[in-house]
Parts: C-alpha cells; structure tokens; sequence
C-alpha cells in the first residue's frame, strides 16, 4: 500500500469563502423569512433567529467587502467601498437599535442587502496568487 | 417546494439559471391555481393555505432577491408590492383564490424585468 499519497488541493481566496458563508446564511434566512410567524411540530418561527441571522449575513458582506483589500481596485472603487461599508452599517444599526422592527422592515433590509452584496462582488479583479500545492498525509 | 442548490449562487454566478429556477417555481404556482379553479369549480372566494401558502411565500422571497439583482426602474414598485403580500399573508395565514392569482400575476410581471 501506497502511504505516501499526495493530493493537490486548491485554497480559495478569502472572498470565495466568505461567499460562500453568506450564500449559507441567505439560504438560511430565505428559510425563516418564509416560515415568518408559523408554528410547526416541532419550531416556532418568530423574527428573533430572523434578525440574528441578518445580522450574521451583514456581518459577512461586511467581510466581503473588507476582503477587496487583496484586489486590485481602482480609486473610484475605493471611494464606493468605504460608501458601501456605511450602508451596511447603517442595515446592521437598523435591526439592532430598534426591538420593534416590523416583518416588512426586515423584508426591505434583506432586499437591500442582496442589492448591496451583489454589487460588492463585482468590486475589484484578483490578484494572481499562488492557489495550488501539495498536501503530504503520511 | 424542493430546493436545487444554493439560491444564491445561482444567483450571483448564473442570473439566467436562477431565472429558470424561479420560472418553473412561478409555473408550479399556476399548476396549484389550475387545480383549485378546477376541484371548487372556479369558486373565487375559496381559501388557500398550507403547502401552497408556503410555495408561494418562497416564491415571493425568491422573487424580491431576483428584483434586488435588477437594474430596471420598475423595480421600486414591485418590491413594494411584493412586500406588501408577504406581510399580508404572514398577517392571514390564508389567501383567496383571487388573492392568489394575484400574487401570481405579480410573478408573471417580475419575470418580464
């Protein structure tokens, strides 16, 4: 037997994963939006996970955006960075600093936040790392 | 409704697939139409609830996150539309079948963005 296998892995890059953690907590929240209000056997969907899983999925946009800093982006990007870090800021304060926040609100704050995402990915090019290796198991 | 992958990498890696993905949910809501006009005879005023409240819900939020991807103007409007139905049927619990149809012809309007 062979104990000296090697496999070559890939690394994604920073903004690939924290992708890839928001995609899991929008699942996760197009999930509880639309069970808003329903009990089941087994969970009562109330907003309180609703809005603590928005702001986890702020808390990765945010991140997103802080990981432009390994692209290559123009000044006219920068500027719209630093812009989309206060709007996301702002969608984070909206859920935190009001306990009354209605369904529609937390509906419109995930609109927005989708909108804002979806721009932020397009933000800057990579810059060519090294990504491939080797990983020795024995 | 059963899911296929992650939404949002549908779509933000393939608009065109999740399109299609969301085409064949607003489909499946035109299906659910089809058979209760033909079980209660066209009966506008019959209630719907349950599994195809929760189908259209879905459908709804998927929607708004294909709007939010949207540079069309008609935009704004819709989503407040859209907006209002998810409220109204987290309030009720239970939509008519023209309140149904209703939210479906929204969808059809949504998908001409």
């Amino acid at each position: 037997m062979d104990t000296n296998l090697q496999y070559s892995y890939q690394i994604p890059d920073l903004k690939t994963r924290f992708q890839i953690g928001f995609g899991n907590i929008i699942e996760q929240i197009i999930e509880l939006l639309t069970y808003s209000g329903i009990s089941t056997d087994t969970k009562t969907f109330d907003d309180e996970e609703l809005k603590y899983k928005l702001r986890a999925a702020i808390a990765y946009a945010l991140a997103l955006l802080g990981s432009t800093w390994g692209y290559s982006i123009s000044a006219k990007t920068q500027m719209e960075v630093q812009i989309a870090k206060e709007s996301l800021k702002a969608l984070f304060d909206r859920i935190v600093t009001d306990p009354e926040i209605t369904y529609p609100e937390l509906l419109d704050i995930y609109y927005e936040l989708i909108q804002k995402v979806s721009i932020i990915l397009n933000y800057g090019t990579p810059i060519p790392q090294p990504k491939t290796g080797t990983y020795d198991i024995t | 409704m059963e899911r296929k992958g992650l939404y949002i990498d549908y779509l933000f890696n393939s608009k065109e697939k999740f399109k299609e993905d969301l085409i064949e949910r607003v489909n499946k809501i035109k299906d659910i139409i089809k058979k209760v006009e033909k079980i209660y005879n066209g009966n506008s005023k019959i209630l719907i609830k349950d599994k195809a409240i929760i189908d259209l819900k879905e459908t709804l939020i998927l929607a708004l996150s294909y709007m939010a991807m949207s540079n069309s103007n008609k935009v704004k409007e819709y989503k407040d539309k859209v907006i209002q139905k998810l409220a109204y049927i987290r309030e009720n619990r239970v939509l008519t079948l023209d309140q149904y149809k209703e939210a479906y012809n929204l969808l059809e309007q949504i998908l001409e963005l």
